[in-house]
């Protein structure tokens, strides 16, 4: 295997990239990184929560030097209706030191720092280079096993003993490689985003934080016919505003992404957040939504899959988190890359570490416990009954209606559930539901 | 949701589709097969489109604008006729700009008085230096100016040599400079690097760069003689005796720079031409809360005019010819100009409507 240009490709400079490319090359792999853009994390949106901890191993103290924004102390879950909101949250001080838990960042700037470290560790890192297709072995015996990538550049092609695709969510790779089924538009949902900025003072007095810590606030409720949620984020002098849309209604509603957009800052649980913000940037990104039953095949003959790419992204409702998947999944491909190396046998065969460690750790442990989660909370009852029925319920519970008396609660249950149109054998159902996958 | 009176003025698309630079390939990464779209009853790209680049055409088909692509794949997978959008990644790339280093400001002080009017070589070179400051680091240039409604002329100039953004605060040029630079400090609160000229047309005290670095907490150089766009930025300074002293600066930092250090770039014909027509939009002040901003009135954004794509109906004619001379308008007589005599009001009504007619006020 040493007439190959490098030991390990890899294709894309994300985190899943970056984290594989660190695994490689610490293990003296010849680690090329591939990125598209004219830096590693430039072509990035994203408006999210971060949750770094899985770096522990790779980068020990990694927050002592990660470019984040804030880290997130107060987490708020919020149902709107037109007129109403609803919050339930959630503040931890401890949250504010380390090892910390989420925290939002630019995401330009950390992947590039995760990239400074690949190439720290010895990967060779080239940007403004596209990869347009992949490299076969023709002879019969080695079963079109993928040898290498063609990419834009002038003599562009590279061999490699094994390609790690890390080319985000449309991956052109794996779909090359026939991992992936057709794909369907009811599996993704579309990020749209804005940012905007504002001075530090304010944010920490409309968000109630003080220094580094933030707020991630998830709202559902807010996204009209759409079928999605919506989400504000505060960096350090900026704040994140967007939604999430289900690309088969957004299609079918005729109603414009940023429109949606528009209508949720207006709400009046929103727009005393947002008010006076100056847009930044306006953005948009598919976001592989459906879990466990979009997942592609992760191995191919030579070829691993990892992050957005092999749909490793958790959209769970409660949990919304796909940063440290890339980078678990990126880590375990590393991994699997240099075992397999080492073993001689980077076939389909040779690579099977990678599908154990996936299976064995969080990163499809997760998937499977919540595998019917995506599905619950994108359902029209979710969005539309359910916060209309609840919000209901807490306008009767603290509504003084005298001279009457207070009903009682179970009353105004069953009154509020009729008047939201909620089926009591659909509710069990999601409650069900809802405990076999949170529970 | 119910529709709500809006509390502040909706960004616009083009504003919106602003905060975006691309760099563009030369190839489509997407292609649209027109035929198939002609029996397309959903249209869904159209709708779903986040980047509004889907435009249907009035035979039926869609029209495609790929330069300010996203690179989402939305379109794609919401396109249900197999095949009608085909979709590689693009060989060119899109830059989003991020607040931290977002922008370059330059200030410029406009003198209106008929004896001394316009803006000092000191100013001017400011814009130039900021424009080659945001060409060396990839940021765009916001150009401010405190006075009236003359001094949108000289933002106009700066929009025109290539500033991207342009406010002017609305207040009178006439206050003190620690004024002037408390007017200024929330517009230019989030730029990296502040320049200034040295003096005004009206030979001022020099002092305003001093006071906006004061009050942004900022290192300063001042009277700077010498720029070199390295990074850290290196600067020389005057010193007295004919001495030189060299600076390295690094983080955000407030320059002012003398008339000699650049000229400013000629700008372009075309360029020139549509700053004068430029888009005034109002100027949403940042929040009472930073500063002492008392001083701050309403101001404006300048803007280059940027109409979205639109569709224009296929070109009637026999030959080839007459459709091409019916595209171009090579042999029609040219558009009579209009002299309208009427009341101010009325006079504005025409003008607006036939900027309509001329599609200048599609959004």
């Amino acid at each position: 295997m040493t007439d190959t240009d490098y030991d390990v490709v890899i294709v894309g400079a994300g985190p899943a990239g970056s984290c594989a490319a660190i695994e490689a090359a610490r293990a003296g792999l010849r680690t090329l990184l591939l990125e598209r853009g004219p830096f590693a994390g430039s072509k990035n949106m994203y408006g999210g929560v971060v949750y770094p901890r899985i770096l522990d191993d790779l980068i020990p103290e990694w927050w002592e030097e990660a470019p984040i924004q804030r880290w997130v102390t107060r987490r708020s879950t919020m149902l709107l209706t037109d007129n109403q909101s609803l919050s339930l949250d959630f503040r931890n001080d401890a949250w504010a030191a380390p090892p910390y838990n989420g925290a939002t960042a630019y995401r330009p700037e950390f992947d590039r720092w995760l990239a400074d470290h690949a190439v720290a560790a010895g990967a060779t890192l080239l940007c403004d280079t596209t990869v347009t297709g992949l490299l076969r072995d023709s002879s019969r015996r080695s079963g079109g096993r993928v040898t290498g990538v063609r990419t834009d550049r002038p003599d562009g092609d590279v061999t490699a003993s094994v390609v790690i695709a890390c080319d985000g969510v449309n991956s052109f790779v794996a779909k090359e490689a026939g991992l992936y089924g057709t794909p369907n538009a009811k599996n993704f949902t579309l990020g749209v985003k804005e940012t905007l900025s504002l001075p530090k003072q304010v944010i920490d007095e409309r968000f109630g934080v003080r220094g580094r810590e933030g707020v991630d606030i998830e709202i559902i409720g807010c996204t009209g016919g759409v079928n999605g949620g919506g989400f504000v984020y505060t960096n350090l002098e900026t704040i994140a505003v967007g939604v999430v849309l289900k690309l088969t209604k957004l299609a079918a509603q005729k109603t414009r992404p940023e429109e949606i957009i528009a209508a949720m800052k207006r709400h009046s649980a929103i727009a005393p957040l947002v008010e006076g913000g100056e847009l930044h940037e306006y953005s948009a990104h598919l976001i592989p939504e459906a879990g466990l039953s979009m997942m592609p095949e992760m191995t191919g003959n030579g070829l691993l899959v990892a992050g957005d790419a092999a749909a490793l992204c958790l959209a769970a409702g409660i949990w919304l988190e796909g940063v440290n998947f890339a980078i678990a999944s990126g880590m375990y491909a590393g991994q699997t890359a240099v075992e397999a190396i080492a073993d001689g046998d980077v076939s389909q065969r040779g690579l099977r570490g990678y599908a154990r460690r996936l299976s064995d750790t969080f990163v499809l442990r997760d998937h499977r416990k919540l595998r019917r989660a995506p599905q619950l909370v994108l359902s029209d009852r979710v969005q539309h009954l359910y916060p209309s029925m609840i919000t209901g319920i807490a306008e009767r519970m603290f509504r003084v209606d005298n001279p009457l008396a207070k009903p009682g609660l179970r009353r105004i249950f069953h009154e509020e559930r009729k008047r939201a149109g909620v089926h009591l054998r659909g509710l069990v159902r999601d409650g069900h539901d809802a405990f076999r996958s949170f529970g | 949701m119910t529709e709500r009176d809006p509390l502040w003025p909706e960004t616009s698309f083009g504003d919106r589709m602003d905060t975006v630079e691309f760099k563009v390939s030369e190839k489509p990464h997407i292609v649209v097969d027109g035929k198939v779209c002609a029996d397309c009853s959903t249209l869904a790209c159209i709708v779903a489109c986040p980047a509004d680049l889907f435009v249907p055409t009035s035979d039926g088909g869609i029209l495609f604008n790929y330069e300010q692509c996203f690179e989402c794949g939305t379109c794609y997978l919401v396109c249900n006729n197999e095949g009608a959008i085909s979709w590689s990644y693009p060989e060119g790339w899109i830059r989003r700009r991020l607040p931290e280093h977002l922008m370059i400001a330059v200030c410029i002080k406009w003198i209106g008085d008929a004896a001394v009017s316009g803006v000092s070589a000191a100013d001017e070179a400011a814009v130039e230096m900021a424009l080659r400051h945001g060409e060396s680091s990839g940021s765009s240039v916001l150009a401010v100016t405190v006075g009236g409604p003359a001094a949108d002329r000289c933002l106009r100039d700066a929009l025109a040599c290539g500033v991207k953004t342009a406010v002017r605060i609305d207040a009178s040029a006439e206050m003190d400079s620690a004024a002037v630079a408390a007017a200024l400090s929330p517009v230019v609160a989030h730029s990296t690097a502040v320049w200034c000229g040295d003096y005004s047309a009206d030979r001022g005290s020099g002092s305003v760069p001093a006071f906006l670095a004061a009050l942004l907490e900022r290192q300063q150089a001042l009277g700077v003689v010498g720029v070199e766009f390295i990074d850290p930025l290196r600067v020389t300074r005057r010193l007295d005796g004919g001495r030189r002293e060299v600076l390295r600066v690094t983080g955000p930092c407030v320059l002012s720079v003398e008339g000699s250090v650049a000229r400013l770039r000629r700008a372009s014909l075309r360029a020139a031409v549509a700053a004068q027509t430029a888009d005034v939009l109002p100027y949403g002040r940042p929040p009472a809360s930073t500063g002492s901003t008392s001083g701050v009135m309403s101001g404006v954004v300048v803007r280059p005019y940027r109409p979205r794509a639109r569709v224009l109906a296929a070109p009637a004619g026999a030959t080839a010819l007459d459709r091409l001379r019916a595209l171009t308008d090579a042999s029609a007589a040219p558009q009579p100009g209009e002299t309208v005599e009427a009341s101010p009001p009325d006079a504005a009504r025409r003008i607006i409507e036939v900027l309509d007619d001329w599609g200048y006020l599609a959004e």
